[in-house]
């Protein structure tokens, strides 16, 4: 396995000449990949919300409206979903409130043991 | 003169008795047992320098032919035994025919010293030959210990347990000796054609296991992050720096521009795209490549923290990002379709990783693909790292993966992880220094641009909380963590175009 290794040794004008070449060029392709990325991702928003920027300026001819009005972060969306949770959660029928506990016992037998069983996952 | 004459006769008749008493009590002795020689001189395999010693036996029979059992070769031919001497005469008339003599100690062919055994004593050397006793090496032994370090991190510590188990194990498995020899193939080893374990080597060797874990990893990746804020996505580009300078360092270290490429690519921190290159550039470095890449990702939690504290300030670490804002279902659709054309078109040999990693995210995305999704995402990632993981670690056999080069790999290995954290780590502060107000970046994500998902950024979210038990960065970690993902990729395909 060995011997299919080139053993050519330390060729330093391959390092510094084509092996730099090809560190720096294909480095800089990964960065321009992303940065297109970024540009196209950046943009893509603007594009989505033209429409909406378009109705309230519409609306409100004097009002600026910024990226910030627009764009709804996690936290806001989750207290806005938490409220309709707990609004909707309220909405149901009345009930008796009359709560009753009926004992239940079983037979233990090992036959039915789930201690014995043999799909018994082990516990850490 | 009658009388010497008689006296002549007799002696010649007696001398002749004796000579033919003796004949039969050789022949009797011949053909009672197995002639059994240990030699050494076998290579292990074609191509190989390593040699063994291997048991060879001669069975004769009554009938005046014998047969020769050679690693598992088998000879036959006739014998006949004049003046105590025995004449081997093969059926494959390419074989010269050999004479033997007697000796104390045995019977001696050629160079090779034969010793009678009963038939049960022949067998159970025969036995013990196939046994993994006989042909274990330190190499061996040692590779087994490193396979069980792997199980001890993994459920000790919990270092990529899903990843670390099954290659802990295989490596267990790939270093039990078995019987091995040129041109005898039992099908037991992962580098024995035919072998189950080299069936399911096959999808390592051609490749074909990354692209399906890349499914998976989009179908259950939430690109969500990285496109509320996607400045972090040139963090990713930033830590692939560690891919280009390892090449650099294994160009100098000897290595041919190929493999130096394959090596390199640990420096991605990406486990499948690691093994997809080296399958194309250097499959006889899969092993150390991918057990390298894979070591040092579970290693992640050990390797990164100490140069994060040295990079990043304690100031710096303090620093609170906005949260991501919502990203839009149509936003989240587009990107899949929008990031594989862009990426794609820039390096089309990375073709198979990045398709699959946004056709992926597209099934998880689009919603009305949820069964195919759900399968991407359990089950086929599931079968399909079992059956890497299992293999990958077979493939570290002791006599093919103990060699000075595995022992480079992993010393790169180890560098390029450390020059991909401090690239990204780097970077972040730079970007920093452009970036006002509450834009501004904590560096410490810039760690996660190395891939490595979602490993790296776990140990940013940790070493936020160290500094800040408040600030908790993992979604903003993650951003640049799955963009290292797709920047490996990239990374990829242009070392694949570059050097194939």
């Amino acid at each position: 396995m060995i011997s299919v290794i080139a053993k050519t040794g330390t060729d330093f004008s391959m390092v510094a000449g084509f092996g730099v070449t090809t560190a720096i060029v294909g480095w800089l392709i990964v960065f321009a990949a992303l940065v297109l990325l970024v540009i196209v991702f950046t943009q893509i928003p603007k594009l989505i919300y033209y429409n909406t920027r378009k109705k309230l300026k519409v609306k409100n001819k004097s009002a600026v409206v910024t990226d910030d009005e627009l764009h709804i972060t996690g936290d806001v969306n989750a207290a806005i979903a938490m409220a309709l949770y707990m609004f909707f959660d309220e909405m149901h029928d009345e009930e008796s409130n009359v709560i009753t506990i009926k004992r239940v016992r079983k037979t233990y037998s090992p036959w039915s043991s789930k201690i014995y069983g043999l799909r018994v996952w082990p516990r850490k | 003169m009658k009388k010497l004459c008689l006296v002549i006769v007799a002696f010649v008749f007696l001398l002749g008795n004796y000579s033919f008493a003796n004949t039969s009590e050789t022949t009797d002795a011949l053909v009672t047992g197995k002639w059994v020689n240990k030699s050494d001189g076998y290579k292990v395999r074609a191509g190989s320098d390593e040699t063994v010693e291997r048991y060879k036996g001669i069975k004769f029979e009554k009938n005046q032919t014998f047969v020769l059992d050679s690693v598992k070769m088998k000879f036959s031919g006739e014998w006949k035994v004049i003046d105590n001497i025995l004449y081997l005469e093969f059926n494959d008339h390419n074989i010269d025919p050999k004479i033997a003599s007697f000796s104390d100690e045995g019977l001696i062919i050629g160079n090779d010293l034969y010793k009678s055994y009963s038939g049960a004593v022949a067998g159970l050397l025969n036995f013990y030959e196939f046994t993994g006793v006989p042909n274990a090496t330190p190499g061996h032994l040692l590779m087994v210990l490193v396979g069980v370090f792997f199980i001890f991190l993994a459920i000790r510590y919990n270092y990529e347990p899903l990843l670390l188990i099954p290659i802990g194990f295989g490596i267990i498995i790939g270093n039990i000796p078995f019987y091995q020899a040129e041109g005898f193939n039992l099908k037991l080893g992962i580098y024995e054609e035919g072998s189950v374990m080299s069936y399911l080597y096959f999808g390592v060797r051609q490749g074909i296991y990354p692209p399906l874990i890349f499914l998976g990893i989009g179908a259950m990746t939430d690109f969500s992050s990285l496109i509320s804020n996607p400045k972090l996505m040139i963090l990713g580009a930033a830590a692939q720096i560690g891919i280009f300078l390892t090449f650099l360092g294994a160009l100098y270290l000897g290595f041919s521009p190929a493999e130096a490429g394959a090596i390199g690519i640990i420096g991605g921190a990406d486990g499948p795209t690691a093994i997809f290159l080296s399958s194309k550039l250097a499959p006889h470095l899969i092993g150390p490549i991918a057990i390298a890449a894979y070591s040092y990702m579970a290693l992640v939690p050990i390797i990164q923290p100490p140069f994060m504290k040295l990079i990043v300030t304690k100031k710096e670490r303090l620093i609170r990002m906005k949260p991501p804002r919502a990203v839009s279902k149509l936003e989240k659709i587009m990107f899949p379709v929008v990031g594989l054309l862009l990426t794609a078109y820039i390096s089309p040999s990375a073709l198979p990783l990045l398709g699959m990693l946004f056709f992926g995210n597209l099934l998880k995305e689009s919603t009305v693909t949820k069964r195919l999704a759900d399968t991407a995402s359990n089950a086929l990632i599931d079968i399909v790292t079992i059956l890497l993981g299992i293999t990958v670690g077979a493939s570290t056999q002791a006599d093919i993966f103990l060699t000075p080069q595995s022992l480079k790999i992993f010393g790169l290995g180890a560098l390029s992880f450390i020059i991909a954290t401090c690239g990204g780590l780097f970077f972040a502060k730079l970007m920093n220094v452009f970036l006002k107000g509450d834009n501004k970046i904590n560096p410490l994500i810039g760690a996660a641009g190395v891939s490595a998902v979602p490993d790296s950024a776990r140990v940013v979210q940790h070493e936020g909380l160290k500094a800040d038990p408040t600030n908790h960065l993992l979604m903003h970690a993650m951003a640049p963590n799955v963009s290292g993902v797709i920047g490996s990729a990239v990374g990829a395909g242009i070392l694949l175009s570059f050097l194939m």
